[in-house]
């Protein structure tokens, strides 16, 4: 059975991951949301009472509407919501169809949907069927974002089905699936022993790509160091798990005005890294205020002069 | 270690071993083996093995990773036979392949094993150990590569039990090597005077290589592959290159790969060259702007196209030397390019 959410409002700790604080920002709906999801889909998976059909679905990635786990996700994110599926260009999901590492499997959103304007690209859900916690990110954009491409690294657990769920101004939504092969990341060592990524907990480096013009959309790419330790890795010397320790959120701004805003969970790889775009108006600040699920959080910032064109 | 301090280190351990103690007496002493043979074991692995040098038995194992086609044999593992004791290089792939090499130096006629050395934490190396532990024989290898093998090693059994069998795996367990290499480098068992240079995190997380000045014969573990490409996922990608290359430059007259004939030192060099291509293009794709997936993509180093592993585990290795240099860029605060 799956358990019941704790509600964080009410000061209880979830049962799981073991470290996390109850939410005491504004994201806490959000939070609510992921945990939820979370937990119903990982339940559903560790119930290990899946029919024989359904575990032969999940190897073969047929049928991703079909698939158990996304059915509870939906109902739980959207509800009887109508779903559209993404016509190709509009909104592409970018996966390797076999992962070389199941603890870091690069993931890539890229979209024709504006940022800014009517009908324009608001949030996106990026969720992965078969995780223990299915809901690995969800980010939000702003007319400062420029472009609503982005691409992170993620953690997969087994074969399943990895979708971007984008939604609009309007409140349309729309989805785009790729079925992914790989198993055991969230589970796996993580690549960095424990007092190193401690020592440099938190360093970042923001960096743009190419020559930065006013008023265009311009790349920038974020590394965070931080293990993103998912609770689920046994250190086996120990034979004790090493508590859930994960970035949280991601807050980026341009010049003090948001860029883009990312809620994150366990699915996010070992040092995070996250490349998007902005647009710079003026000469400015690029900064990330991160927040991870100790409540720490880490600051970072490029200064940006722009060219006029 | 820095890299360039490391290599020059590595050069000078190399000399100066090659230096030590290569008395006419020994070299004449040695065993009169056969210069190669093919041995069956009870078990029924075959061990299809050479000798190198004077006193130095090669088994050379299979290329590709262990598999139910190569009978789980993947990589060279040996013998180094002296006058009054004998030293056995790894451990093979499972316990059965242990006991085999145990067998093959008594057919041999061999002086009595006294200990194994372990290179690297890898499966061809590492899940054999049983064997030797049973014989109570001390098992050699780095702090470092023990605490893998105890801390990761028993995934990777599991893993290889699917893919091998129960009855192929049979009485292989993990076992944590208890001895450490001499501070001094220099080990001595028997009549065998040995020297084990600690090479640190390149091939894999605390690296050992082990000459024999007497015969001039290097075992260089997996900082040699011959004809299969270095599988970076546990190396450090930035320090592989320099530690080979100074392996390359050592004037031994055989080096035993991992995997691959043995051969002179300079046969390690298509590895490098390799791992030095590798990351010039990943950096390359890196200054360009290019993301994790693209430069899987883009970086395809086709000239290693024809080595065993590159349609498997390429692709990883750009992933891997992508990661190390966002790593070093995070740790010394500079542009990951």
């Amino acid at each position: 059975m799956c358990p019941v959410e704790p509600d964080p409002v009410a000061g209880l700790a979830p049962a799981w991951p073991p470290s996390a604080a109850p939410a005491a920002s504004a994201a806490r709906s959000r939070r609510r949301v992921l945990w939820h999801a979370g937990l119903i889909a990982g339940g559903a998976v560790l119930a290990a009472l899946a029919p024989v059909s359904t575990l032969a679905q999940i190897k073969s990635g047929d049928n991703p509407d079909a698939s158990p786990n996304w059915l509870k996700i939906r109902a739980s994110l959207f509800g009887e919501r109508q779903i559209a599926a993404a016509e190709a260009g509009v909104l592409q999901l970018e996966t390797p169809v076999r992962a070389e590492d199941a603890a870091v499997v690069p993931v890539g959103v890229r979209t024709r949907l504006p940022v800014g304007g009517e009908h324009h690209l608001q949030k996106l859900w990026l969720i992965i069927d078969n995780n223990p916690s299915p809901v690995a990110a969800v980010f939000d954009f702003t007319p400062q974002s420029g472009r609503a491409d982005l691409e992170t690294r993620v953690r997969i657990d087994e074969y399943t089905h990895v979708r971007a769920v984008a939604q609009l101004s309007d409140g349309r939504l729309m989805m785009a699936t790729n079925f992914v092969k790989a198993s055991g990341g969230c589970s796996a060592p993580p690549g960095k022993d424990q007092a190193a990524a401690m020592a440099s907990l938190g360093r970042m480096k923001l960096r743009v790509e190419g020559d930065v013009a006013a008023n265009q959309p311009v790349q920038a790419q974020l590394m965070v160091s931080h293990p993103n330790n998912s609770g689920l890795a046994m250190d086996q010397l120990t034979r004790q798990y090493t508590p859930a320790h994960y970035v949280r959120t991601i807050d980026v701004r341009y010049a003090g005005e948001p860029v883009l805003k990312a809620d994150l969970d366990i699915s996010i790889s070992e040092n995070p890294n996250l490349r998007f775009y902005f647009v710079p108006r003026t000469a400015g600040e690029l900064t990330a205020h991160i927040v991870d699920s100790k409540d720490l959080s880490f600051d970072g910032g490029l200064k940006i002069q722009p060219a006029a064109l | 270690m820095a890299a360039s301090s490391r290599r020059d280190w590595l050069r000078a351990a190399a000399r100066s071993v090659l230096q030590l103690g290569a008395t006419p007496a020994l070299l004449t002493a040695c065993a009169s083996f056969e210069r190669a043979g093919r041995f069956v074991s009870a078990e029924g692995l075959v061990l299809p093995w050479q000798r190198v040098g004077s006193r130095h038995i090669v088994v050379v194992g299979a290329l590709d990773d262990p598999a139910p086609e190569n009978g789980g044999t993947s990589g060279n593992v040996g013998l180094i036979i002296g006058r009054s004791a004998s030293v056995a290089v790894n451990g093979g792939s499972s316990a059965a392949h242990g006991r085999a090499l145990l067998a093959l130096a008594r057919e041999l006629g061999a002086a009595p094993v006294r200990a194994a050395v372990v290179t690297q934490p890898l499966p061809q190396q590492v899940m054999g150990l049983a064997a030797f532990d049973d014989a109570g024989l001390p098992i050699c290898a780095t702090d470092g590569t023990a605490q893998w093998i105890a801390a990761r090693c028993g995934t990777c059994l599991e893993r290889l039990r699917a893919t091998l069998g129960a009855e192929r795996m049979a009485g292989t367990r993990i076992v944590v090597p208890a001895l450490r290499p001499p501070a001094d480098g220099v080990w001595q068992v028997g009549d065998l005077l040995l020297r084990l240079p600690r090479v640190g995190h390149a091939a894999g997380p605390d690296d050992l290589v082990l000459h024999d000045a007497a015969d001039g014969v290097s075992w260089a573990g997996a900082l040699g592959e011959v004809g299969r490409l270095p599988d970076l996922r546990d190396a450090d990608p930035l320090a592989l290159a320099p530690a080979i290359e100074a392996l390359a430059d050592t004037p031994a007259r055989w080096v035993l790969p991992d995997h691959g004939p043995p051969g002179p030192p300079s046969a390690l060099r298509g590895a490098a060259d390799y791992v030095r291509a590798l990351e010039r293009e990943v950096r390359r794709g890196l200054d360009d702007g290019k993301g994790l997936n693209e430069l899987l993509r883009a970086v395809t180093l086709p000239a290693w196209s024809g080595w065993v592993g590159h349609d498997r585990w390429h692709r990883r290795n750009v992933q891997a030397m992508v990661l190390r240099l966002e790593g070093r860029a995070l740790d010394e605060d500079v542009m990951p390019g």
